[in-house]
């Protein structure tokens, strides 16, 4: 059985600015740290909302709630090919134009209030009884448009029409590196799912780049890894990447070989590559960003992309995960996941089985990540220890920190 | 009863001794496998698991031969019977109980949109 060697903090070595303290529980616990955070983090960021492929056709839109921001917003593919996005609010008297959560094809959104019509871009295209208005600058009134732009064929959003910071500029190190990688014809979206969960946005983000977990809060659930084998799983400190204010980390496969149980050795058997553990599909070429280290003994790549998205990127399949919180101790969690289509049932059977075993190894941070809500509440504890692993998470609440105290000098 | 919107209950004639699972357990959706999975009787679930579990192979081998998405009723409903084996396989081959740990997590707080749910979505159009 393998063991692991001595450990000599390797991460530490290598971010020694991030130093070795343990971390204040204020910003997962505070309600008004919360209410701080959404302006300086939320409303000054740009947030990944979806994918461009998702609107193939001028007239497609989807309407998502934007919790962070108390918005709901309107991304739509206009007439001219483009994509705007714009707050869900009637610039009459302020409804909501669309409402709920939905996605369609439309030529106009009208207002249910009192028949106002907008274009695929927000702008007043018709007012019902117009004559009645005093005085009316319909070529200024619209619902308020958001800054849109986009990466890798993912949208983003920005609270600010203008933001200060460009798309680029706000990725930085990993606006390149991905190139190609995020194949629509390759990639299609086979699963989804949703949960609305009493927890801190930040513990998800926490349990999703450190391998400490894995091999407790999944011992039961590893699909391929290597839990029972008698050996944590160790990142290695060149695969972790820490950056402005993202981060990657690369997790290997492990160490330990287990057989197959049934119903999983079937799927591998009928199947396409459904887990990132299935060896056949290393073949696949990666772009640079992606298993930097060209490990071969890579399974797959977190890239968290700050403040609320994160990415899981395997050969096989990518899962895109977004976290809105609407309060310190509410979050909405949705997960997509892209997959290769499955071109018989025989392959569509196999692919339930990579679904459903990703699920729940979510389910299982989700329930960790409600739960540790749930026990710093009381405020006893103060602060949280993090080990060397653990490197990636302490850059996450360094980066947070300095945003929070940069804003009360900006 | 959990079963009653099921489309019709027959399955291909070599799969026919698979016939008094359909009711119960040839599902339309993930959520429908999913809550099955975690509120079926134990004993109910694993009398499915070891029946259909020698089975498994054979189906998939027939399976090939079908589309994903809408496969004639016979393979429909045994396609289903195999996505609810998959469903509950790792009550017995990963977890040794009837799901992941969800002490805070409430399952009624997670909603499974699943496969079809995202194919359903991806095809519906909103009128103008």
């Amino acid at each position: 059985m393998p063991v692991n060697p001595p450990y000599d903090f390797p991460m530490k070595r290598r971010y020694e600015e991030l130093g070795t303290n343990p971390v204040s529980t204020e910003p997962v616990i505070s309600a008004e740290y919360f209410e701080a955070e959404r302006h300086a983090v939320f409303e000054r960021s740009w947030l990944m909302v979806g994918r461009e492929s998702e609107l193939p056709n001028p007239g497609d839109f989807f309407v998502k709630r934007i919790a962070p921001w108390k918005s709901t917003v309107v991304v739509a593919r206009g007439r001219d090919g483009r994509i705007n996005a714009f707050h869900d609010v009637c610039p009459h008297r302020g409804m909501h134009v669309c409402g709920r959560e939905q996605r369609g094809n439309r030529k106009f959104f009208t207002c249910g209030s009192h028949g106002w019509v907008f274009g695929l871009d927000g702008r007043v295209v018709g007012v019902s009884e117009e004559s009645w208005f005093h005085t009316l600058d319909k070529d200024r009134l619209r619902m308020p448009p958001v800054a849109v732009d986009s990466w890798e064929g993912f949208i983003f959003i920005h609270r600010d029409p203008a933001p200060a910071e460009s798309l680029p500029e706000f990725l930085g190190e990993i606006n390149i590196g991905y190139g190609g990688y995020f194949d629509d014809i390759f990639f299609k979206p086979v699963g989804r799912y949703e949960a609305d969960v009493k927890m801190n946005y930040k513990f998800y983000l926490d349990s999703s780049v450190e391998a400490y977990h894995a091999g407790y809060t999944h011992l039961q659930n590893n699909t391929g890894q290597n839990a029972k084998s008698g050996t944590a799983l160790r990142l290695e400190s060149s695969a972790t990447r820490l950056y402005r204010r993202h981060r990657t980390i690369g997790v290997p496969i492990g160490v330990g070989i287990r057989d197959l149980a049934p119903i999983e050795g079937l799927a591998f058997k009928h199947g396409g590559a459904i887990t990132p553990y299935d060896s056949r599909v290393k073949d696949r070429p990666l772009p640079s960003g992606i298993n930097s280290n060209r490990d071969e003994n890579w399974a797959f790549d977190i890239l968290e992309i700050y403040p609320n998205a994160i990415l899981f990127l395997s050969a096989p399949l990518y899962a895109v995960i977004g976290l809105w919180p609407s309060a310190v101790d509410r979050c909405r969690f949705e997960v997509e996941v892209y997959m290769n289509e499955p071109s018989n049932a025989a392959e569509r059977v196999a692919l339930e089985y990579g679904l459903v075993s990703l699920r729940d190894v979510i389910r299982e941070d989700l329930n960790i990540a409600e739960g540790s809500t749930d026990a710093l509440a009381s405020g006893a504890l103060k602060e949280m220890q993090l080990s060397d692993q653990e490197i990636a998470v302490r850059h996450s609440y360094s980066v947070l920190n300095q945003v929070m105290k940069d804003r009360l000098t900006r | 009863m959990r079963g009653s919107h099921m489309v019709s209950a027959v399955l291909p004639s070599q799969f026919a001794e698979l016939t008094e699972f359909v009711a119960q357990w040839a599902l339309p959706s993930e959520q429908a496998r999913f809550n099955q999975r975690i509120h079926a009787d134990p004993a109910n679930i694993k009398h499915f698991y070891d029946t259909i579990l020698p089975w498994m192979d054979r189906i998939l081998v027939h399976l090939r031969d079908f589309p994903p998405l809408d496969p004639p009723a016979p393979e429909l409903n045994l396609m289903r019977l195999a996505l609810s084996c998959v469903e509950v396989s790792r009550i017995f081959e990963a977890w040794g109980q009837q799901d992941v740990r969800a002490d805070f997590l409430d399952p009624a707080r997670f909603t499974c949109v699943g496969y079809e749910g995202v194919k359903h979505s991806l095809s519906r159009k909103v009128k103008p």
